[in-house]
């Protein structure tokens, strides 16, 4: 008797399909052909380094930039309201206003997502020690953070895009943000992307690894078989990789 | 909550400080004037209290560009882009929002002139006739000129917002692209108008009496207003602010 | 539980060891139930796909068996237990005459390592 882990419909068109996405910004080129395909139920690492187009290439999954050439599905569909609906974008800079609190931000947050619990907020947000009255102006770089965090995984959103969530978290704080994301993710509707330059502490928890550098797919796999075919660990081949 | 509600509410927020300093200069003007009664006259310096109601419609305009400005500015932008909100959700609650805001403002001036106006006796004045010309006759006017100047106000805050936003479709030289757009955008929508106008020219007119102060007083004058004009002016509000939402949902950067 | 994991080298079969030892020194009792792959995934910080492979080998070790819809159980069986354990010490013996030789010990110095190490009540 095998234990099923996966119960995403097989027949849905994959969560994230991205064929030849070009980005430019300018004479620049953020994105330069990058194909890929995110099945659901996967806790995919994008690892590279800054500049190598990962905030780029989550900003138009999630619908805020649009693709210079190539095409972007989400669901099947073009990145649009009904996506958004599904999708949770934590982005590396604060983007909450300033002169909300908490718990003002929660309830902004829920009556456009009237899927957030608010009983698993008011957990998180012990959790991760923050106070429903402060303000978003007020709190640390690190609460700030948190602030995402709690938010994002009071959701039930299918897709959760972390850019960078653990840059400028000290270690302890970061093994709860991962502990956090393994607890609350649910396998069986939800997919996350993650990404960020620093591997070590998180690679356990990602089932597929993408490389990235210079707006291109340097290296793709699933991670255990990574690990097994070159007897190193995700970030030694981020070393190698992408030099 | 309603989703657009709650963005509308946030708007209103957000608006907050620039409503409560323009309630401090409008009553600072009006106290202000109060000490003037004497050396200017009353019938003058109750009139002077009126005056803010010009730059309150510029600032009608300029709130709706303001609301959107400082969503980039203050990098709040990716997170309003990224609820499940069109883009003509977010035109129109700041839109409404820096509306609500002139209203406001607005009746606020009016109703200080109003207690102005009240107070005469208290500085020995008479009050003055109010009925110099028959109401009546003058509601026609009264709601045309109001609906005018709202839809002024309207017509500016979109174009306002357009501006913005045609900056924000290429991510750089915003600044730039944005002038040069307001200024293609005013040019096109004026001699556009005019011309459509003209061809609709075959339409009825609305006439309506309208005070005029010539040289028999204050008169009731026959005024028409073209309704090709009427429909120009929302067909191309309609226009615009379709655009605008459009760009706010697809093609903005943030 | 604490997991010490190595990222090197695949993740799901270092689970499996330990859970192997852990069954072996009897840490988990026969027939008692395993925390689930979703309480380990949480508490290691590694992807519950991972987890669940080390499950799914660990049953065909057959020193656990799934339950649908209950959890994983230790087997009763307590000879695959004990089976388990002689195996686990016979690898860490194994590692560690590897280990010796690697040091250039020869089998001789060995057991005269053995005997010292017995003297001084080490051993």
């Amino acid at each position: 008797m095998s234990i099923t882990v996966q119960e995403h419909n097989q027949s849905a068109p994959p969560v994230v399909q991205l064929t030849n996405l070009v980005k430019r910004y300018g004479l620049n080129k953020a994105l330069n052909g990058v194909d890929l395909t995110i099945e659901g139920g996967k806790v995919v690492g994008l690892l590279g380094h800054n500049g190598s187009g990962k905030t780029t290439m989550l900003k138009i999954i999630a619908g805020l930039r649009s693709p210079s050439a190539g095409t972007v599905e989400v669901f099947g569909m073009a990145p649009g309201v009904r996506t958004k609906q599904r999708v949770a974008f934590l982005p590396e800079v604060n983007a909450y206003y300033d002169w909300m609190s908490v718990d003002y931000l929660i309830d902004f947050v829920k009556s456009f997502h009237p899927d957030l619990n608010w009983d698993r907020a008011e957990v998180l947000k012990k959790f991760m020690g923050l106070k429903g009255n402060s303000k978003v102006g007020a709190l640390s770089k690190g609460q700030q953070a948190r602030l995402k965090l709690v938010i994002g995984l009071s959701r039930s959103a299918d897709l959760m895009l972390l850019d960078e969530p653990l840059a400028g978290i000290d270690p302890p704080s970061r093994a709860r943000i991962l502990q956090a994301l393994v607890g609350e993710f649910r396998q069986e509707r939800q997919t996350l992307i993650i990404s960020t330059h620093e591997v070590k502490e998180a690679e356990p928890i990602f089932d597929h690894v993408v490389f990235l550098r210079e707006g291109r797919i340097a290296l793709e796999g699933n991670a255990e078989a990574l690990r097994a075919e070159t007897g190193r660990s995700m970030e030694e081949l981020f070393g190698e990789v992408l030099e | 909550m309603n989703m657009f509600v709650s963005l509308y509410l946030k708007e209103l927020r957000a608006s907050r400080n620039i409503f409560l300093i323009c309630v401090a200069v409008i009553l600072g003007c009006d106290i202000f004037l109060v000490t003037r009664t004497a050396s200017w006259g009353y019938w003058n310096a109750m009139a002077a209290s009126l005056i803010p109601l010009v730059p309150l419609i510029f600032l009608g305009m300029v709130q709706a560009y303001l609301l959107i400005n400082d969503e980039w500015k203050a990098g709040t932008a990716p997170f309003l882009r990224s609820l499940p909100i069109s883009g003509w959700g977010i035109v129109s609650a700041k839109m409404l929002a820096a509306f609500t805001v002139w209203v406001a403002l607005s009746l606020i001036t009016l109703a200080f002139s109003g207690i102005f106006y009240a107070c005469a006796p208290w500085f020995s004045y008479e009050w003055l006739p109010l009925n110099l010309l028959p109401w009546s006759r003058l509601i026609a006017f009264i709601v045309i000129f109001v609906l005018g100047i709202s839809g002024a106000v309207l017509f500016g805050s979109i174009i306002a917002q357009m501006t913005f936003l045609l900056g924000r479709i290429v991510n750089r030289f915003n600044k730039l692209i944005s002038t040069v757009a307001s200024l293609v955008l005013v040019y096109v929508t004026t001699k556009g108008g005019d011309w459509l106008a003209g061809l609709l020219s075959f339409l009825p007119k609305i006439t309506f009496e309208a005070p005029n102060t010539g040289e028999g007083g204050l008169t009731l004058v026959k005024q028409t207003l073209p309704t090709a004009a009427v429909f120009v002016f929302v067909l191309e509000l309609v226009l615009l602010f379709l655009a605008a939402g459009w760009i706010m949902g697809k093609k903005a950067e943030s | 539980m604490q997991f010490k994991i190595d990222e090197g080298s695949p993740i799901y079969r270092q689970i499996l060891e330990a859970f192997i030892r852990q069954i072996a020194c009897g840490y988990w009792s026969p027939g008692e139930k395993l925390p689930s792959i979703r309480e380990v995934a949480e508490m290691a910080r590694v992807n519950p796909n991972t987890i669940a492979r080390a499950f799914q080998e660990l049953e065909r070790t057959g020193l656990a068996e799934t339950r649908r819809g209950e959890g994983t159980f230790v087997t009763t069986d307590r000879n695959a237990i004990v089976d388990c354990r002689e195996e686990t010490a016979r690898k860490i013996w194994t590692d560690f005459l590897e280990k010796m030789r690697e040091l250039g010990f020869t089998n001789d110095e060995v057991r005269r390592l053995a005997a010292g190490l017995k003297e001084e009540n080490e051993l």
